[in-house]
Formats: structure tokens, C-alpha cells, sequence
């Protein structure tokens, strides 16, 4: 199966663009993941993504539980917040009076330090738009990583002026992170043949019984860090200047990808300050 | 010597921190385009010696040096590894960490690229290395899905791209299936010939066979000192020194051993057509093929299993499927009808990838079948539908990697988890972790830390471990891998050991020679299904339908083989055995 955020060499129109293009491509999606909170925005938003993710033939299947996870952390984390989101003035497009329509009460306006809670349609709208922020944010960054091979990066990074120390991080990050996990996987399948199990009501150990897992891996991890140095050292990794493999002879479909998109960003990000286009 | 490539003088070297040198007064020059092998058992030195010729010691692992090291001209001490990298580059036995790009041909242009040559210069290398290694055709292949075997060819081929002087390999096939070994050999065998490199290949003794068939020179290493040195079958003749190194010694040299008195011959065959060679001019004798014929019905079984096993069943697997999700879906055991008996020894072979591992992980309820009418029963455990809590304290597994297993802090720790996991009280665990500990002839390291331990203590402390659960039946996944030859045949004995005590042992393995000493049965797998079943001696005597799965019998069976028209059977399983044939023969024409 593949691994998830990594890069597949696919003969797609996304693949063949230069890696500026890809990542004015990619970093406006990112922009405007992080800028537009609307629902009525982000999910066109997520579609067209998700049509590019396709044609860029990234599977989907890996990141299936990335995303649910992702999403439902940030739910849980920002519910909190649209409890006490009860203020019709947070929101400055929706319609005042539909975001206050209470669902449910949880707290009197006269409690303590929290003030008036409650369950609201705006409450709702707020935590919807944070999955859909998460999801386009994780997708970009799998596109990207997905379309663009570790010699591109080493490329931008290295036209870039990023110190060696810099490079080589991402490198070894980048090329290693999938067999960690698949490390952990077999870790986790070696321990549960002794008897190792996680399952306890019990947080505390819970998290005590995670050394089986952990010890290992982290030995492993320390181990395998000095064979990589040793590997790249070998093969004069830090000799000195390097040869850009990567192209970065610009064809019209780049230059119309690149001006497009960014034209494109600078309006939406016009927009969003100066009419609140995308708020809620 | 004329044009040495390589001059070491005087060489001592301590790990920081370490309370001795891990190499002592070494002294040797290498020739230009010649192949050396540096051969000793696992901590003679050879890797660190390996690893000082291109300054990666002490540039990245410190520690004190003394001596000199020059190579191809350079003084090695004080430069940076990358800038040595120019001349003499190393390929590591793992090949997973060798490999820094997402697709081959970036892999390989990742050394060539840090020299700065130019875009063009580096693709035409990338291409020719990519050629010269197989691996046409797999230039955007992730390395993630290529086998062992073409990893590590994919790793060489960056080594063969930046076009060095110098090549060092470090234990090149040690974690390789047989197909990849050959692959990976035939890759080196076909370096020597062309590129006109020096090579130097540090062997720990498991693959001395396969070594020696192309070395020119060998360096003998033990306790950080180079004991002998010279042309392999002048070195191997001087047997006293070889057998108090303990380093293997290829089965055709042992045949060669028994057959003449100590010490006299200056040379012995090390390699397998040398050895057919040597015994032809041995066995010149028009009597020699009656009196070996004649001793056939005298033969006995080379299996050394003590026990017989029963006809009471220890596992039955039914109609066993595995599919692997993916595009496309691999379907990786097909209907596999299989039936072990309690008491059995059994060898499970095949090349990587033919569903060794997927099976073992079934029987141990790690995965489960993809098909609904499948059924795995061990003692008399449903192990599809039991909890893993209860398979396991019927049968239990081995890892190849034992650090995938261990994490407490001492032995003594590591040994009463997983009895105390399983519910046993402190006493009683304690109890049967000292009991595994003294099978391994560890009980004496009960309070030793288990952090920084050598991998035949970590191998030797995964198998207590697993002891002290007390598996009935026991599947040791390559339990001698990375080993040397006298680590690895303690381990073996001690597989033997509790097979002795009427336990089902099976172990998945490479190694023909470990298999057909050891084993009383041998099952082949071959794209997920049984390939061959049967005694060692059935499997290993059918040299064709063996070919088809890419394995290859031990070397003395392969030497019978070849002297068929002497009348050596098929099936010679060990070197005891031929030599008591050739032997035979001898005593006839005397």
C-alpha cells in the first residue's frame, strides 16, 4: 500500500509542472485554506482540490484516518470556543439572528469567569469550518509532498541558500518518516506476541504502557540516524556545490499556472481583508 | 608491493568511551583492482576498518586513532568523509538506510549530483549504473517497493554512478534472500571484471562460500587484529588458525579438510568447481564408483533432530488465503494445506516474498485469512477466532530483528514481562524467566543492562524471552541472521535443544546448510503456495524443480552433484556424510 506523504512519479500535468509552479499552486490552496472560514467557500474549495489531487493520481485511501482523526481533534479542540461563541457580533457575513438560534443552553449568561454557553447554529458553523480548514491544509501538503520528488525540494532549498543542516533534515524526514511508521507497526506486532496489550481504563497506565512500543523505536530511530549521516556522507553529501537536477526552464503552462494562481491569491486575499469575503 | 591502492600502517583505534581498542596494530597494503575480503566473526573489527578508509570513523563516530591511512594517495586523517567520498565509497548490509530518495534513478544521481558534475554527466551515469546493476526499468520505481535484493543492487548502483577508485561492502548480502544474493554477487562479480575498482568486502563467515568464489585475497580478523593473510585456499590450509578464529569455512574446504592429513598442502579448494576439481584427481580410480554405490545402503540419516515427532497433529492449516489490499491486490498464500506434527523440526524456505513471513504471522494469529472458510488450529487452539492472549501461550515467534522486541532495562526485566503479561505472579515469573535465561546460558547476566548489548546477546535474550512464555511450538524468524557462524550454531543448538524436549520448532530461513543440518522437514514456498514438502534429502535431491524457486542446495550437495558420474548420490545433506562416501572409496582403491 502506499505511504502517505510521500512522492510517486506519475507522467500527470501536475507532476510535469516546474516545482515554483507546484508551489505557488500548492501554497495558495494554503493561503486560502487558512484565510476563508466559510462553509459556502471551502467546500468548492475541497472539490476543486480534491479533482487536482485525482488527476495528480494521489491515492486517497491513506489518509482516510489522518483526515477523520485531524478533524476531529480540531472539533473537540474548538469546541470550547464555539460554546462561548454566543455574541451574534463574532459573525460578520451569516445572518445574525440565524447564527443565535440556540439548540441547546449550557451555561447561564451570570456564571463564573465563562459567562453564557450554548449550543447555537453559529456555535455549528464554527466547528464545521475547522474540519473543512484541516482537510484542505493536510491535502495540499499531501499533493505537494506527493508531485514534487526530494531532488526538487533539495533543488528549491539549495536555490534558496537553506544551510546543509537544513537540507538534509527535510531529506532524511521526508525519505524516512514512512519506515518509521512501518517500524512501528511490526514494534507494536512483536509486543502484542509477548502479551502487550493497551487496553485499560486506567489513563495513567495507559501512557506507562506505551515504553514497550516506545523504547524500541526510539533505539531504533537513534541507531538509524547514524547509518543515514553515514550513507549521505558517503555519497558527498556536503562535499559542495550540488547539480540542480531539477528543471526549472519555465513552459507556458507554468507561466500560466504560476500568474494565474497568483493573481487569483492576491484577489481572494484582497477581498478577505477589505470585504470579508470567506468570514463567516 | 608495486601499486598499492590502500596502505595502513600501524592502525589502533578506541571508541569513545570504550574501554579497550576495537582495532589493534593493523598493517596491511591492497593492491589496485584486486578484491579483497576481510573476513572474521561479528566484532573482529571488519566494519570499523571499513568504515576508517573513507574517514567515517572518527568523523562521525568518534574515537582515538593512532597509525596511518592512506587511500588512492589521500592521508585519510582530518578529512571529511564527503570529500573522501570522491574516492572510496562503502555500500552497508542494510540496504533500507542506504537509500535517501523517493525514486531509483534520484537515488542514484544523488552521489553523482553532490560532485557537482554536470545535469547531463549525471543522468548518462544514473542510466549506465542502473544497467550494470538490472534494474533497466525501475528508474521511477519507489525503492519502498523493490525486494531486499534490489535495494541493495539499487544501493550499489549509487556507488557504481560516482565511479570511485575504491569500494568498500559491508556485509553486501547478509540481509538478503538467496535470489538477491545472487543478483547482488553477480553485480560484483561483473564490477570486478569491468570497472577495474579495488573492492573490499568485510564477511562475517554466513556467505564465505559465496565470498570466496571471487575473492583474490583474504584478510582474517579476530579481536581487533588481523590474524592471517593471503590467497583464500592458501589461508583456509592453514586450518589451526582458522578454526580458533571460528570463522565458517566453506563445506568444500571441510570436505577437503577430512580428506587430507593436517598441514601439509599449502592450498586447499575454497570454491565449488575447485573442490569438483580436487576430488576428481582424488577419486581417479576405476573402483571408486562401486565402492561408493556400495556404501549408499550403509547411509544414514544426516538430520541430527533428536526426537521423532508424533502423529498427533501440533498445527493444521486449511485452505489458508491472504490477499493484501493495494493496486493491484497481492494475493500473497493461496489455499496452503499444511499439517505439523508435535515434535516436528521444520524448515520453511523461499525467496522473499513468497509468503514465508504472511504465513508465519497467521499461525500466531498476527494476521488473520482473507478467506472465510479458512481454519488454523494449533494444540487444538482456534487461532482465527481466540484471542491473541491465548494463541500465544500455545505458540509464539521469534523476530529476525530482536530490538524490535526489547525495551526493559535489564535481562532479568525483559524475561519476566512477558510471563507476567500473560498473568503469571512475580514469583512465578521470575521463576521462568531465570529457567529461559538458563537455556541460553544467560543466567549469569540476570541484572545486565540490556541498552548497547551485541546483536548474538540481543538475539540470544529475545529468544529467553519468548522461552519464558513457554510456547509449545516455537517459529524463530532467521534466527541466525546477522550472526556469525559460532553465534548462530549456539542458536541453532539450542532450537535443537528444545525440540529435544518435545516441542514443534519451525524456522524460517536462507540458509540451506542450517536446513538440512537441523531440519527433519523442509517446506518450499513459492509465490504463496507449497512448492516442495518433505525431508531434506527429498527436497535438496531434486536439484531442477529446487531451481525453479531460485534456492540452491547447500554447496556439498551441489558437490555430490557434480561428481554424479563418480556415483555420488543426489542427496548428500553434509560434509560428515560425503566425506564418510569419499572416504569409502578411498579405503577400496588403498
Amino acid at each position: 500500500m502506499a505511504a502517505p506523504f510521500q512522492y510517486e512519479f506519475h507522467n500527470t500535468a501536475v507532476h510535469r509542472l516546474t516545482p515554483l509552479s507546484k508551489l505557488v499552486l500548492f501554497g495558495a490552496f494554503l493561503i486560502m485554506a487558512g484565510v476563508y472560514l466559510d462553509p459556502r467557500l471551502k467546500i468548492p474549495m475541497l472539490v476543486i482540490l480534491w479533482i487536482l489531487l485525482a488527476l495528480a493520481k494521489m491515492p486517497f485511501r491513506p489518509y482516510r484516518g489522518i483526515l477523520v482523526i485531524a478533524s476531529i481533534a480540531v472539533m473537540v479542540g474548538q469546541s470550547y470556543t464555539a460554546v462561548l461563541m454566543v455574541n451574534p457580533d463574532y459573525f460578520k457575513v451569516y445572518d445574525r439572528d440565524w447564527v443565535s438560534i440556540v439548540i441547546l443552553e449550557l451555561l447561564p449568561p451570570d456564571f463564573p469567569i465563562f459567562g453564557r454557553a450554548a449550543i447555537t447554529y453559529g456555535a455549528i458553523l464554527y466547528l464545521i469550518s475547522f474540519p473543512l480548514q484541516v482537510i484542505p491544509v493536510i491535502l495540499t501538503v499531501a499533493g505537494l509532498l506527493h508531485t514534487t520528488s526530494l531532488s526538487e525540494i533539495v533543488s528549491v532549498l539549495s536555490r534558496l541558500r537553506m544551510p546543509f543542516p537544513v537540507i538534509f533534515m527535510t531529506t532524511v524526514a521526508l525519505r524516512f518518516v514512512p519506515e518509521i511508521v512501518e517500524k512501528l507497526r511490526l514494534i507494536q506486532r512483536a509486543q502484542s506476541l509477548r502479551g502487550w496489550t493497551m487496553e485499560t481504563r486506567n489513563p495513567i497506565k495507559k501512557i506507562t504502557r506505551l515504553k514497550p512500543i516506545l523504547v524500541p523505536i526510539t533505539r531504533s530511530v537513534i541507531r538509524s540516524v547514524d547509518v543515514i549521516s553515514m550513507s549521505s556522507k558517503n555519497r558527498a553529501f556536503g562535499l559542495g556545490p550540488v547539480t540542480v537536477m531539477a528543471s526549472f526552464e519555465m513552459k507556458t503552462v507554468d507561466y500560466i499556472v504560476t500568474i494565474g494562481i497568483s493573481v487569483l491569491t492576491v484577489v481572494g486575499l484582497y477581498a478577505a481583508f477589505a470585504w470579508d469575503f470567506g468570514s463567516l | 608491493m608495486s601499486n598499492p591502492e590502500i596502505i595502513v600502517r600501524h592502525l589502533n583505534f578506541t571508541y569513545l568511551r570504550a574501554p579497550q581498542p576495537v582495532l589493534k596494530d593493523i598493517h596491511f597494503e591492497i593492491e589496485a583492482g584486486t578484491v579483497t575480503a576481510i573476513v572474521g566473526q561479528v566484532g573482529a573489527g571488519k566494519s570499523t576498518l571499513l568504515k576508517m578508509l573513507n574517514g567515517l570513523i572518527p568523523s562521525i563516530i568518534p574515537g582515538q586513532v593512532e597509525g596511518d591511512i592512506i587511500v588512492a594517495g589521500q592521508e585519510v586523517r582530518g578529512k571529511d568523509p564527503a570529500f573522501m567520498a570522491q574516492f572510496i565509497n562503502l555500500v552497508f548490509d542494510d540496504p533500507v538506510l542506504q537509500i535517501v530518495q523517493l525514486t531509483a534513478e534520484e537515488d542514484v544521481a544523488f552521489g553523482p549530483a553532490n560532485l557537482n558534475l554536470p545535469r547531463e554527466e549525471v543522468w548518462k551515469r544514473v542510466f549506465r549504473a542502473l544497467e550494470r546493476v538490472d534494474l533497466k526499468g525501475f528508474e521511477k520505481r519507489n525503492p519502498r517497493s523493490m525486494s531486499g535484493g534490489e535495494q541493495q543492487l539499487l544501493a550499489l548502483a549509487g556507488i557504481l554512478a560516482m565511479r570511485p577508485r575504491i569500494i568498500g561492502l559491508d556485509e553486501p548480502i547478509a540481509m538478503l534472500d538467496p535470489l538477491g544474493k545472487a543478483r547482488v554477487l553477480q553485480a560484483i562479480r561483473e564490477m570486478k571484471e569491468s570497472q577495474g575498482a579495488t573492492i573490499l568486502i568485510a564477511e562475517s563467515g554466513t556467505d564465505i562460500e559465496a565470498i570466496c568464489e571471487f575473492a583474490d585475497h583474504m584478510i582474517l580478523m579476530d579481536k581487533g587484529r588481523i590474524l592471517d593473510r593471503g590467497k583464500p585456499g592458501e589461508l583456509f590450509a592453514r586450518r589451526q588458525i582458522v578454526q580458533e578464529s571460528k570463522l565458517k569455512v566453506p563445506q568444500v574446504t571441510r570436505v577437503a579438510w577430512n580428506l587430507t592429513p593436517s598441514s601439509v598442502s599449502p592450498e586447499v579448494p575454497v570454491t565449488l568447481e575447485g573442490g569438483r576439481r580436487w576430488l576428481s584427481s582424488l577419486l581417479e580410480s576405476a573402483k571408486s564408483k562401486s565402492a561408493i554405490q556400495a556404501s549408499l545402503s550403509a547411509r544414514e540419516t544426516p538430520v541430527i533432530s533428536a526426537v521423532r515427532p508424533k502423529e498427533e497433529p501440533a498445527i493444521e492449516i486449511k485452505n489458508l488465503h491472504h490477499v493484501f489490499p493495494g493496486d493491484p491486490p497481492v494475493h500473497a498464500l493461496k489455499g496452503i494445506n499444511l499439517t505439523f506434527s508435535k515434535g516436528d523440526f521444520v524448515a520453511l524456505l523461499g525467496q522473499n516474498g513468497s509468503g514465508k513471513t504472511t504465513l508465519a504471522f497467521h499461525l500466531v494469529g498476527a494476521e488473520k485469512p482473507t478467506n472465510k472458510d479458512a481454519s488454523i488450529m494449533v494444540n487444538g487452539v482456534d487461532v482465527r477466532k481466540s484471542p491473541l492472549s491465548q494463541v500465544v501461550r500455545q505458540i509464539n515467534y521469534l523476530f529476525q530483528n530482536p530490538a524490535n522486541q526489547l525495551f526493559c532495562q535489564t535481562f532479568g526485566q525483559e524475561v519476566t514481562f512477558g510471563p507476567q503479561a500473560l498473568g503469571s505472579s512475580p514469583a512465578e515469573a521470575m521463576e521462568r524467566g531465570r529457567e529461559a535465561l538458563r537455556k541460553v546460558g544467560l543466567e549469569h547476566l540476570w541484572d545486565y543492562y540490556t541498552l548497547s548489548v551485541a546483536k548474538s546477546l540481543e538475539t540470544l535474550l529475545s529468544l529467553a524471552s519468548v522461552l519464558a512464555m513457554n510456547p509449545q511450538v516455537l517459529i524463530a524468524d532467521e534466527p541466525t541472521g546477522g550472526l556469525d557462524y559460532a553465534t548462530g550454531e549456539k542458536v541453532m543448538e539450542i532450537l535443537l535443544d528444545l525440540n529435544r524436549q518435545g516441542r514443534t520448532v519451525i524456522v524460517i530461513t536462507h540458509d540451506m546448510e542450517l536446513a538440512a543440518k537441523y531440519c527433519r522437514r523442509v517446506v518450499v514456498l513459492r509465490r504463496g503456495e507449497v512448492w516442495m514438502d518433505g525431508t531434506p534429502k527429498e527436497v535438496f535431491g531434486q536439484p531442477e524443480r529446487l531451481s525453479q524457486t531460485r534456492l540452491s542446495p547447500p554447496q556439498v550437495t551441489l558437490l555430490a552433484q557434480s561428481l554424479a558420474s563418480y556415483g555420488f548420490p543426489q542427496d548428500v545433506m553434509s560434509t560428515e556424510e560425503f566425506v564418510s562416501l569419499a572416504q569409502s572409496s578411498q579405503q577400496t582403491r588403498s
